[in-house]
This record gives C-alpha cells, sequence and structure tokens, in this order.
C-alpha cells in the first residue's frame, strides 16, 4: 500500500507517525456517532493526542503488518493492547466487544522542536505545561493523515494484563473470492481483468 | 502560587472547575497560600486526611470520568478518563499520567 506523504509533513526527510484507534460501542454498525454509545479511543503515542474533538489514551497498542494486495490480506488483522490495567480489562469483560466498528487512523507531522534542560529535541516531542498532563495537539499541526483500517471485531479475548481482538473489514458484498489456484505469471493480468470485470474492491462493478 | 506537591496542584486544578469548600475541619483553604499542605504533606497524607478532606464534599464512584478526584495512600490526582488520572510527580517535577488501578479511590465533587 502506498500514501503519498507531503512535504508539509515532514522536514529534513524526517517526519513522526503516530497511529489512533478508535473502538465504536454503538452496536449499530453505522458508525453514527451520534449514537449513545460509547467509543474508546486509544493511540500508539506516548503521550495523550487532541486531535481537536476527542482525546485519545496512549496505550501499549500493536498490531500485525498490514498489506494490500490481490490476496486480500487485509481484510483481517489482530489487534493487541499491552500491560493494560485491572479497570480496563474488567471493562473489557463486562462489555460486548463483537460486531462493533473499529477503525486505525494513521497520523504523519513534523513536530516542532523543543529545548527541555538544554537539549534540543528537533523531532518527536512536544511542548508540555508542568501543570497539566502530557498532551500532543495534532490539530493545529501540518500533518497527513489518513484511515488506515475499517472494519470490525470479529473475536476478542482479554486476561488481566492483555487484551486482543481480531479485525474485519466490512467485505459484506464479496461474493466472489479470488480463485484459490495459481496461476502463472503470465496469465495473470487476464485473469484478475477478468474478475474485477465482475467485482471491484469487493463490491459488483457497476460501471 | 506555590504549585510544589500533588495536593496542590490537583486542588487548583479542580478550583478552576468546581466550587470547592473555603474550610474544612481545622484548615483553611486558601487556594493561594497552600504553604501548610506542602510543608505537612507526608503528615497530612500518613493520617489519611487528604482522603478525610475529600470525603468532605465528594461522593465515592467506582467508575471515573474526567476531573474526578483520584485519591491513593500516598497522591491526590485528577482523572482523565475512566482508564487514566494524572498526578504531580515529585521527581520529575510536572505532571505525569498513570492509569487507575484498584488502589485508587475515585470521588465526585459534589455540586449540590
Amino acid at each position: 500500500m502506498s500514501k503519498e506523504i507531503t512535504s508539509n509533513a515532514r522536514a529534513d526527510d524526517v517526519f513522526t507517525m503516530l497511529h489512533l484507534f478508535e473502538f465504536h460501542m454503538d452496536k449499530n454498525w453505522d458508525y453514527d456517532q451520534a449514537d449513545a454509545g460509547e467509543i474508546l479511543r486509544f493511540t500508539d503515542h506516548d503521550v495523550f493526542v487532541d486531535d481537536g474533538t476527542n482525546e485519545y489514551t496512549p496505550i501499549a497498542i500493536t498490531w500485525d503488518k498490514l498489506t494490500e494486495d490481490f490476496s486480500m490480506q487485509s481484510d483481517s488483522i489482530n489487534v493487541t493492547i499491552d500491560n493494560i490495567n485491572g479497570v480496563l480489562s474488567a471493562e473489557a469483560l463486562a462489555s460486548e466487544w463483537r460486531n462493533n466498528p473499529c477503525k486505525i487512523t494513521r497520523i504523519i507531522y513534523t513536530p516542532t522542536a523543543e529545548t527541555i534542560d538544554g537539549n534540543t529535541y528537533e523531532f518527536g516531542f512536544n511542548s508540555q505545561s508542568t501543570t497539566s498532563y502530557p498532551k500532543l495537539s495534532i490539530s493545529g499541526i501540518t500533518q497527513d493523515n489518513y484511515l488506515l483500517f475499517e472494519g470490525v471485531i470479529d473475536t476478542f479475548s482479554a486476561t488481566q494484563q492483555t487484551l486482543s481482538a481480531s479485525l474485519n473489514t466490512q467485505f459484506v458484498h464479496w461474493s466472489k473470492p479470488y480463485p484459490s489456484r495459481t496461476y502463472n505469471q503470465n496469465e495473470f493480468t487476464s485473469i484478475v481483468a477478468a474478475i474485477n470485470d465482475v467485482v471491484y474492491w469487493g463490491q459488483q462493478n457497476i460501471t | 502560587m506555590n504549585l510544589t506537591n500533588c495536593f496542590t496542584v490537583a486542588i487548583y486544578h479542580l478550583n478552576t472547575r468546581f466550587k470547592l469548600p473555603k474550610s474544612w475541619g481545622k484548615y483553611t483553604l486558601d487556594i493561594n497560600n497552600m504553604d501548610y499542605f506542602v510543608k505537612y504533606q507526608r503528615r497530612f497524607l500518613a493520617k489519611k486526611q487528604h482522603i478525610d478532606f475529600f470525603d468532605s464534599f465528594c461522593t465515592q464512584v467506582k467508575k471515573a470520568k474526567k476531573d474526578d478526584v483520584v485519591l491513593t495512600p500516598t497522591s491526590v490526582g485528577v482523572a482523565i478518563n475512566r482508564f487514566t488520572y494524572w498526578v504531580w510527580s515529585e521527581d520529575l517535577g510536572r505532571v505525569v499520567h498513570k492509569q487507575l488501578n484498584k488502589e485508587c479511590l475515585i470521588m465526585r465533587v459534589d455540586h449540590g
């Protein structure tokens, strides 16, 4: 998968990347945030991230490598939240996670430099006051952001220390999978063209 | 304003959000003069007077939300959400965030 990173979001070939995770608890599959349900927001950054509207809680979260190719490998990934506390695991076990929407957003930006105790941090650190908890506000930062993954939570498990979930993309219209046999490289282009004649990105091709 | 321990930092923040009582027990809560709570911090915490203090105008709750008071045996913090809270770190000289755990006592300021 390739995404364009604009020159605005980096300087001297250096940039910072973080991810925002949203686990919707609205149970309606409609991504309607106005629902009474709740949205849990986390980030893999090391401080809180504020996008101007919502605040994302830093947490040790990892996920499988994302790929996007003809084999449709990105239709499912596993997400693991590590080093959690009893409050989060208790909450997780008391809630129904399955079939709820979730999404992962990637943010690429260049934070401003800051000098702390005589050391200048050119990138990777954002200003913070001494009387409020460390928070990165990305609303005013030039950035590239794009949706990395969007789907539903398929399976979910939790222990005292770890939460893990399998996320599936919503290929609800996917009715014609690629053939399971392998093809010669020479004929592959025509085969893919034939498939795409009927199906385009998981939906019926109506063009 | 002398912001030098977790209690005074939390009180200063809460005072901007809620109407806190002017006095409690033998203490007078002067937001501009919190030296007593800094000077006798260890005694104040050791006797769990910080818990008694917040208990006098807060209600204990099980699930935290933003700006709830988070009390541990040795510190006073403020909830960020139901999973985390922030607290002044004397070692670092700044506010840090921590995860809520079982030893945390969560109290919500009464508005009535």
